[in-house]
């Protein structure tokens, strides 16, 4: 049985939270899409102002195959609804594939679920690719319910190109 | 008509939990705004604010006129783990007598000036789905519908899940 432990990501930490952002964004055949440094997750997330927060998980070096013992992670930030207040918002949440299965994907989740209640949040709200059964079923067992379906929202974007038109109007 | 953007003070609590209350009506759903202006001062105004806001205010018709709250939106940031800071657009509202005069227009010129200004890559908001007159004036100005296009979908876990995940029962 493998051992693991959760703990708020440090600033050495971006290095891991970097290469696991890429493998999941792999994982979604997007991974040139990643154009985030280390750089500025570092000052993104450790600076005055953090604007993320990351859970890491971590095996003892034993049990690692690789050089690295960072091997799973969660990225969050808190989100404000005009009607409730506080909310958890879940942005990224990735294991490697060799350290599935043991139960680090629920642990996180439980973690994550006890900082929303701690800092009085309402609920957690995330996205999920609609073609993304697993994952779609891994929340749904624990409760989740899909506003796209349940209540029509549709998410938007304008990008920097378009903003820039707008504010040059 | 004269007016002016700015942004939220503390005293403005009231008059955002006011336009708050006014889009929630307008979408039939008053009666689920549980938010108070204690929390909207404390959520907005403390030491980490978990929200910001941008007020248009009417100058008056007279100088002796106290100047009138006539829309808002609601704002905060997130993070893209491929690209990094977004601003999210919670909420964006105009009072209906005071539609049609370049407020919203402003608004969102005022909002993509200050993501600009902050090296965010985008900007964020969801839509309703049958929210004809608003899909069209995001999608005049540039937004795509993500939904559509990357068939992304919004879950949710609310409280009561929340509570069961982090106490969970014995295996």
């Amino acid at each position: 049985m493998a051992s693991f432990i959760l703990r708020r990501a440090e600033p050495k930490d971006v290095s891991d939270i970097l290469r696991l952002i890429k493998e999941l964004a792999k994982f979604e055949e997007m991974e040139e899409k990643v154009i985030l440094t280390e750089k500025e997750l570092l000052e993104d997330g450790f600076g005055d102002h953090p604007f993320y927060h990351c859970l890491v998980a971590e095996v003892p070096k034993e049990q690692s195959s690789e050089e690295y013992t960072v091997i799973g992670f969660a990225m969050y930030y808190f989100t404000y609804d005009p009607w409730i207040g506080k909310l958890l918002y879940l942005e990224d949440f990735f294991v490697m594939q060799e350290f599935r299965g043991l139960g680090i994907g629920s642990e996180i989740l439980k973690r994550l679920s006890e900082t929303a209640v701690k800092t009085r949040c309402s609920s957690m709200h995330f996205i999920v690719a609609e073609n993304n059964t697993k994952s779609i079923e891994f929340y749904k067992r624990r409760g989740a319910a899909d506003l796209s379906s349940e209540e029509g929202w549709r998410l938007f974007e304008i990008d920097k190109a378009d903003l820039l038109k707008m504010t040059s109007k | 008509m004269d007016y002016k953007l700015r942004k939220a003070e503390p005293k403005d609590v009231s008059d955002i939990l006011r336009l708050v209350k006014e889009l929630a009506k307008y979408e039939e759903m008053e009666h689920q705004v549980t938010l108070t202006e204690k929390e909207l001062l404390e959520d907005g105004f403390g030491d980490t604010p978990f929200y910001h806001c941008v007020i248009a205010e009417t100058q008056g018709e007279s100088s002796s006129d106290d100047p009138r709250v006539v829309g808002f939106a609601m704002y905060y940031f997130t993070y893209d783990p491929w690209v990094g800071k977004q601003l999210y657009l919670e909420e964006f509202y105009v009072m209906d007598e005071y539609r049609g005069l370049g407020i919203g227009s402003e608004i969102l010129r005022h909002l993509s000036d200050l993501a600009m200004k902050t090296r965010c890559t985008g900007m964020m908001f969801v839509v309703a789905q049958n929210n004809e007159p608003s899909v069209q004036f995001y999608k005049r100005r540039g937004a795509e519908d993500l939904s559509q296009e990357e068939g992304w979908r919004l879950f949710r876990f609310d409280k009561d899940s929340l509570v069961k995940m982090a106490t969970p029962a014995e295996e």
